[in-house]
């Protein structure tokens, strides 16, 4: 099996990768430090296991995970961690595996064979994403290649025909979302303004109307007004207070 | 322990220094409640802490220490500094992928003695981990109890 290892100590990378040779069940084929890097190095290496340590720094390993499970060919994961009251709490049978540090050779072996039976499929399936908590970036695809951006960085969603515009401070991307799990999700940060449409709290600049009377809503950084719905107009007035 | 662990393979006599100071933190941890230490008892143990932090996360932990104000045989209750280091580092190092600057300085004024730690992290940034206090309010009663000492907490 190809294998990424993913953790920012560099001293329990060598460790584990040394644990893998040693198993004979897989090759370490790319390492990384953090969330955005282990994404980008599973991307371009396509391997069938990450091993991802649960407290990267930045992104966290089970939202990295989450942002995994969406690629094309998503790799299975077994988490690693120091803390055993953290695995407990945060996962059930629907995660893969996941190792205590310092990891014995002989869970290291279990967890890579569980892996080997697993097609990636079921790892899509096996629900790492059901976990509630926000997700603190939105991935999607730009011209082929998976775009990762920072949720504070988003100025609004905006649905269009079977997709979802996802309009940034540095351009836009398309998502395979629906408008309405993201509003549950991020309802701290977005307001729905329209049908179609959540916008960044942070970013509006504020409200104006056009010359027909419609509502409108500016914002920081972009010269898109979004048309602001009469009937969501009180609840628009009331989260920008 | 997953440090010395890889450490042991690659580089033994690091695993060795860092076991010798492992040691004196289970020595000093299983001690009096009440002993006393001289400040450069404690500064010592925190440098043998710091010393296990920095084979773990490598460049990411860089320290800085401006304790000369202060007379090193002065007394301050054992493990009182090491356990808030160690939180400075628990929430403010590794939570930044580029890690940061732990300070460390101690002032003497008006007959007291003021000693900082500060870590990188604003209160402006997401919680890494939301922690018990369980370190705060250790080091807390250790200082205003018998020692009779001001604590003031920054976060």
């Amino acid at each position: 099996m190809r294998i990424v290892i993913v953790d920012d100590e560099p001293l329990a990378r060598a460790r584990l990768a040394a644990q893998v040779a040693e198993s004979g069940l897989g090759v370490v084929v790319a390492e990384a430090a953090n969330g955005l890097q282990a994404i980008r190095v599973v991307e371009s290496t396509d391997p069938d296991v990450v091993l991802l340590d649960i407290r990267t720094p930045g992104m966290g390993g089970v939202e990295t995970a989450r942002h995994l499970a969406q690629l094309a060919k998503p790799p299975a994961v077994v988490f690693t961690t120091a803390y055993d009251e953290h695995a407990l709490a945060a996962f059930d049978a629907n995660t893969i595996d996941y190792l205590l540090k310092p990891i014995r050779s002989s869970r290291l072996q279990q967890a890579l064979q569980k892996a080997r039976v697993l097609t990636a499929g079921q790892a899509r399936d096996a629900g790492v994403m059901s976990n509630d908590a926000a997700r603190t970036h939105v991935s999607g695809q730009v011209h082929g290649d998976l775009m990762i951006v920072g949720i504070e960085r988003v100025l609004y969603f905006q649905a269009g025909h079977g997709y979802l515009d996802v309009v940034w401070d540095g351009g836009s991307l398309l998502i395979e979302e629906s408008l309405r799990s993201l509003k549950s999700e991020f309802s701290e940060r977005f307001v729905r303004v329209h049908r179609n449409a959540l916008a960044a709290i942070a970013h509006i600049a504020g409200l104006t109307r056009d010359d027909a009377g419609n509502h409108l809503v500016s914002l920081h950084g972009c010269d898109t007004t979004l048309p602001v719905s009469r009937r969501l107009m009180s609840q628009v007035r009331t989260r920008l207070r | 322990m997953n440090t010395i662990a890889s450490l042991t393979r690659t580089d033994p006599s690091a695993a060795e220094r860092a076991v010798e100071d492992l040691a004196d933190l289970f020595r000093a941890s299983m001690g009096e409640v009440r002993n006393l230490a001289t400040f450069e008892e404690e500064f010592d143990l925190v440098r043998g802490y710091l010393n296990i932090e920095a084979l773990r996360l490598g460049t990411r932990l860089q320290t800085k220490w401006d304790i000369d104000a202060i007379p090193t045989s002065g007394r301050i209750p054992l493990l009182t500094l090491q356990p808030l280091v160690e939180n400075a580092i628990y929430h403010g190092i590794e939570p930044l992928p580029e890690g940061g600057l732990i300070e460390i300085s101690a002032r003497c004024e008006d007959e007291r003695i003021q000693i900082s730690i500060v870590n990188p992290v604003t209160n402006t940034s997401t919680p890494h981990h939301r922690g018990n206090r369980l370190a705060q309010d250790n080091v807390a009663r250790l200082v205003v109890g018998p020692f009779r000492g001001a604590w003031r907490s920054g976060d």
